[in-house]
């Protein structure tokens, strides 16, 4: 009875000792699909959002309208799309894809050298 | 008209505490008063005091229902913290309980019939996201120096392209208190506006004769539904905002991508 006391603390300290190095991956690990949804959404928007105040707020001070909200119209979208891609690469680490299932061709990476 | 969805967020003044600014005459200057958002946000942090004190007074090695319940809350917020910023990052485990408990027990509370929801209101979501973002600025910037502003400058890539890739870093960096705020602001109103619209359709069709009696029974059905639902999304979304707080204080203690 003891050892398995023992056993199963130091399994729980390996487990904490493995988690304490890692940072961010575990994080989107259960949530649902709405959160998920809503995440992504936010994320995209809000950076187009940001990117064309301050684009706005550039043209307002050095009256260059409506050039500066243009461009950082589209850095925002730039920022938007990487944001997207972070957040999904983070779910995708978090919750890998079941064994068995069908993930495409193995193959994309030689196509772009053809 | 009880019937009104965006009744529910209107913000009253319940006391007068005076007012900033202003000549003196009437209507100048900006009012300073208790309302109902402020009583409930007292209310909110008073269930919370109340209940982890007396919860954890009479602590015992084998807890009752209550010592439990706020054991697990501190274990699930922990091993959010752990995971989610390192080892390191339990020196803000103080802040993002309060924060999490803030959150979860203002989006419950709103639930009841009749009470106000703070966290409807995106100044209200906003000052929290705020708070976050000028933690991790401000811890960044005192544990890296300006290596902080490595953020904005990922690892490999080429000098020519770094001008186009450091505003979307910036650009990126500064959205993040603008979509944690709205996605908890976006969710709690969407849900209660839903619920109440749908709860208006009970009362609205079954004041017509039996057939609409019969058809209320619909609307009533969805309505229970989504009180389930948003249940689940006050909690979910509390989670999410401070599962976000804690990567953002990853980014502050480890900041290279």
């Amino acid at each position: 009875m003891t050892d398995d006391l023992a056993s199963r603390i130091a399994h729980a300290r390996r487990g904490q000792a493995a988690e304490a190095g890692s940072g961010g991956s575990a994080a989107a690990r259960d949530m649902t699909g709405l959160a998920r949804g809503m995440r992504i959404g936010t994320e995209f928007v809000a950076a187009i959002l940001v990117g064309t105040g301050i684009g706005y707020a550039i043209d307002r001070l050095a009256g260059t309208a409506p050039w500066a909200m243009l461009a950082f119209l589209m850095l925002g979208f730039a920022a938007g799309i990487l944001n997207v891609i972070r957040v999904v690469t983070e779910m995708n680490a978090a919750s890998p894809a079941p064994p068995g299932s069908d993930l495409g061709p193995e193959d994309d990476e030689d196509d772009e050298e053809r | 008209m009880a019937t009104d969805p965006i009744h529910q967020f209107v913000i009253t003044d319940l006391f007068r505490l005076g007012t900033v600014g202003g000549d003196g005459t009437e209507g100048s200057g900006s009012s300073l008063a208790f309302t109902n958002s402020a009583l409930f946000m007292v209310i909110t942090v008073a269930v919370i005091a109340i209940y982890l004190l007396a919860s954890t007074s009479k602590a015992r090695l084998i807890p009752n229902r209550w010592q439990l319940v706020s054991e697990l809350l501190y274990e699930f917020v922990a091993n959010m913290v752990r995971s989610s910023a390192g080892t390191a990052g339990m020196k803000f485990f103080p802040f993002v309980f309060s924060l999490f408990m803030f959150v979860l027990v203002a989006n419950f509370l709103g639930l009841n019939p009749y009470f106000f929801t703070v966290t409807s209101h995106i100044i209200v979501t906003f000052a929290l996201a705020m708070m976050v973002m000028t933690v991790v600025v401000v811890y960044g910037f005192l544990k890296n120096g300006p290596k902080f502003l490595k953020l904005f400058v990922p690892a490999g890539v080429p000098l020519y392209i770094l001008p186009i890739v450091t505003p979307i870093e910036v650009i990126s960096f500064l959205s993040r208190p603008i979509s944690l705020s709205v996605r908890l602001f976006g969710n709690i109103l969407a849900g209660h506006i839903t619920l109440k619209v749908f709860a208006g359709f009970v009362v609205s069709m079954g004041s017509l004769g039996l057939l609409g009696f019969l058809g209320a029974s619909l609307p009533l059905i969805m309505g229970v539904a989504l009180t389930g639902l948003e249940f689940l999304v006050a909690g979910v979304q509390a989670y999410v905002f401070s599962v976000l707080t804690c990567m953002y204080l990853n980014d502050a203690i480890h900041p290279s991508h």
